[in-house]
């Protein structure tokens, strides 16, 4: 109840003395983001203090958190919206020094990235901790030792497919896929062992692993490396004298090849190999940005920086606009792809760079017939409006359009690509040249926003023509 | 002068009509009314008078005249317009009048004291809680006019204030706005469409009556037929006494037009409302309704 009647107040000084900011919800969902954004992030740090081999059981939780949170923070976006809405359109925002229109633009940035933020929170909190936790330039050099001597400590059936087999001199099978107990023997010199490897990690260390034939004493030194290097990652071992593992194994191989074995597993020699396994996955989804630590891949920023900021165009037009202008943007907005799909596929040429060619074409003339009605057409103000909010709204994907579209034009190859049957190189990969369209809208989406607050100030205080 | 405007001519495309009012002036502490037929541009008129609608001819503003953006910048936090329809507000309505206020740059501290004396002053005081949608026409109309008084607007422009409200509520709108003209607090011009022609003209300073787009008449009450030899009365005779009524319109070569069960007659001559009236009763005629329009813009809707 203080706590409700310390709102209450604070709500009160802030409507008659900062009005702005009482309207921006500055006292509301600020402190409730920070608030919100700090315990989520406590909880993934937290999680993350239990012991590394009980990962597995804990990483599930991040994944029920995230959907939990998933409709409150649509619910919390959508009052966001509302509450400016309410207050804003032809009120306030038009009423302000166009000095305010930017900050408020950023504002709505950075309220919409800390809401969206909330569902995922925990996974940077975990993601952090384990950044301090663990040392992973230790694991990547480990992970040779790792991945080499795990084939002597763990083998059980394999399931592939026939083409595996006689990729390997087996016998090849009707079946697609059939029940395979892989491969632990001696050759018959006896001085080396052929057997099939198996990695440990999901990391790639530039040597692929399948059947091997390796000298004893190499056998014997993988081995005992294996033992020295995965007992830092709580490994414990049953057996730890190589010479003993490697009689055990082929013994275990023969029985396997000669005997239908019920269990899956040949031999097993790390006896907490469930807890050693979580260890590992826990260093391989971190470093691989997977499961819970998805968060630290550029992408999925680069996703999220594009959400908030059409979040926050989008409300910075609703507030900027009349609600009855903005209803007329959002037809025009979602008719104008159907419309040109319609247009290119009544034309029917869709495909290479003829195709191409016209659809670019076309796609200029619509952009210069939007911008025409928008700025320059004698019809009804609505009208144009309309038609230049739709501008507004879509000169990003516009200007990402025309950046791909032109650089397929070209007969250029990336300069990653192998063949030697291209007349030229582009100078960036297509992922690099995905980067810059991509930093290239994100900076016209900021350009434009400039541009058009100014433009919707002049079209609702000066008089209509 | 607040506002002044010197050949307003206006011209929709694709469209024939044409609003052409030679000129508008404003004075500090006077009501204008604005009346005319529907369609005849008095919307037209009172959206370019509050720089909603692009017009040709000069306006000017309390000296200013607006030319480009940063004059309408300024212009506009002088202007207060109220739309026929007024735009709904969401939260409650104290709610609202603080941000406005606050917006406004009313000092945070006297923000309380300064709308309870607008809303005292509307008597709107008990309804400051409530929302929107729990108030009647009337008063959102009289909180969507404490909201503009918060600004202290030089111009207030109201269109058709007093449609969809009862009698009462339209005396009451009224005399609040006669108020606020008389309260040194708000140095005003008041510019109103309205289909009211009586209660407007009660209230009024000075009338313009547009017709097809046109200003028949602008001007002082007083003007208004000054110049004429002719008086005009509206009548509404009993039912079964308006065909001795008008056997006695012809046998006087009275010329009269009629609107419904109205009859406006034109009297010639020296003769008063009075004389007109007696020379009814000594008729025998029994009248329902009687009035002198001579100095009406009513008569000039039958002209």
């Amino acid at each position: 109840m203080k706590l409700l009647q310390y709102y209450k107040d604070l709500d009160h000084k802030m409507l008659n003395k900062y009005p702005v900011a009482w309207v921006l919800g500055v006292h509301l969902y600020i402190p409730l983001i920070i608030a919100s954004s700090i315990l989520l992030f406590a909880v993934g740090a937290l999680v993350d203090l239990s012991p590394l081999p009980q990962w597995r059981d804990y990483r599930e939780i991040f994944s029920t958190i995230s959907m939990v949170l998933v409709l409150p923070t649509i619910l919390l976006v959508i009052l966001f919206i509302i509450r400016q809405v309410k207050f804003n359109s032809k009120r306030v925002h038009i009423r302000l020094p166009h000095g305010f229109s930017y900050p408020i633009f950023l504002y709505y940035i950075a309220v919409f990235a800390g809401i969206i933020a909330l569902p995922f929170m925990a996974n940077i909190g975990a993601t952090v901790r384990a950044g301090l936790t663990l040392d992973t330039q230790q694991f990547k050099k480990d992970t040779y030792a790792l991945d080499d001597g795990y084939r002597h400590f763990y083998m059980s059936k394999q399931y592939v497919d026939s083409n595996y087999l006689q990729e390997y001199g087996q016998a090849p099978d009707d079946n697609d896929y059939i029940d395979h107990r892989t491969t632990y023997r001696l050759t018959a010199g006896r001085d080396s062992l052929i057997f099939q490897r198996s990695k440990l990690t999901d990391q790639y260390i530039g040597r692929s692993y399948g059947m091997d034939t390796v000298l004893l004493s190499d056998v014997y030194a993988e081995i005992q490396s294996f033992i020295e290097v995965a007992s830092r990652y709580g490994a414990e071992f049953s057996v730890t004298n190589p010479r003993e593992i490697v009689e055990i194994n082929i013994r275990s191989d023969k029985f396997y090849q000669n005997a239908s074995a019920e269990s899956t597993v040949a031999y097993e020699h790390i006896s907490n190999s469930d807890t050693f396994s979580n260890t590992i996955r826990f260093y391989d989804e971190y470093i691989d940005r997977d499961g819970p630590f998805f968060i630290t891949s550029i992408e999925f920023w680069q996703f999220y920086l594009l959400l908030a900021l059409g979040l926050a165009v989008l409300v910075s037009v609703l507030c900027s606009v009349q609600i009855i202008d903005f209803g007329w943007a959002m037809l025009v907005t979602a008719l104008t792809p159907t419309v040109y799909g319609i247009f290119i596929a009544l034309i029917g040429l869709t495909t290479g760079d003829v195709g191409d060619g016209i659809i670019l074409f076309f796609l200029t003339l619509f952009v210069l017939f939007y911008l025409w009605t928008a700025f320059a057409s004698p019809w009804k103000y609505r009208l144009k409006r309309a038609f230049a909010i739709t501008v507004h709204l879509y000169a990003p994907f516009v200007l990402m359009i025309y950046m791909f579209m032109l650089r397929s034009l070209s007969n250029c190859c990336s300069p990653n690509y192998s063949y030697n049957d291209c007349d030229c190189y582009h100078v960036l990969t297509n992922s690099q040249y995905e980067d810059v369209v991509y930093v290239c809208a994100v900076a016209l989406t900021f350009v434009v926003q400039y541009l058009f607050a100014r433009y919707y100030k002049k079209e609702y205080i000066n008089p209509q023509q | 002068m607040i506002f002044e405007a010197q050949q307003i001519y206006k011209k929709f495309p694709r469209s024939s009509f044409v609003l052409d009012v030679p000129q508008v002036k404003l004075a500090e502490g006077t009501i204008t009314g604005v009346v005319g037929e529907n369609g005849n541009g008095k919307t037209t008129l009172l959206n370019i008078v509050a720089g909603e609608l692009d017009a040709e001819g000069d306006l000017i503003y309390s000296g200013n005249l607006a030319q480009d953006h940063t004059d309408w910048v300024e212009i506009k936090k002088r202007i207060a317009f109220i739309p026929q329809r007024i735009p709904r507000w969401y939260g409650s309505l104290i709610q609202n009048l603080k941000l406005k206020a606050a917006l406004d740059g009313v000092d945070a501290e006297s923000i309380e004291d300064y709308l309870d004396e607008i809303l005292s002053f509307l008597g709107l005081m008990d309804y400051k809680h409530l929302k929107w949608t729990e108030i009647s026409t009337g008063y959102r109309l009289r909180f969507e006019l404490a909201r503009m008084l918060i600004g202290k607007p030089e111009l207030l422009v109201l269109d058709e204030p007093l449609a969809n409200l009862d009698i009462n509520t339209q005396q009451k709108f009224l005399s609040d706005l006669k108020n606020i003209l008389q309260d040194k607090e708000y140095p005003t011009a008041v510019i109103l469409s309205s289909q009211q022609l009586h209660e407007i003209e009660t209230v009024s300073n000075q009338m313009i009556f547009l017709k097809k787009g046109k200003a028949v008449f602008s001007g002082s009450m007083n003007e208004l037929g000054g110049n004429e030899t002719s008086h005009v009365y509206e009548v509404q005779p009993e039912h079964s006494d308006r065909e001795k009524f008008l056997n006695f319109l012809a046998a006087n070569e009275y010329k009269y037009g009629s609107s419904g069960e109205y009859l406006q007659v034109k009297v010639e001559g020296d003769s008063d409302a009075k004389d007109f009236l007696k020379s009814l009763i000594n008729e025998d005629i029994a009248i329902r309704y009687y009035r002198n329009i001579s100095q009406s813009t009513k008569r000039l809707f039958h002209e």
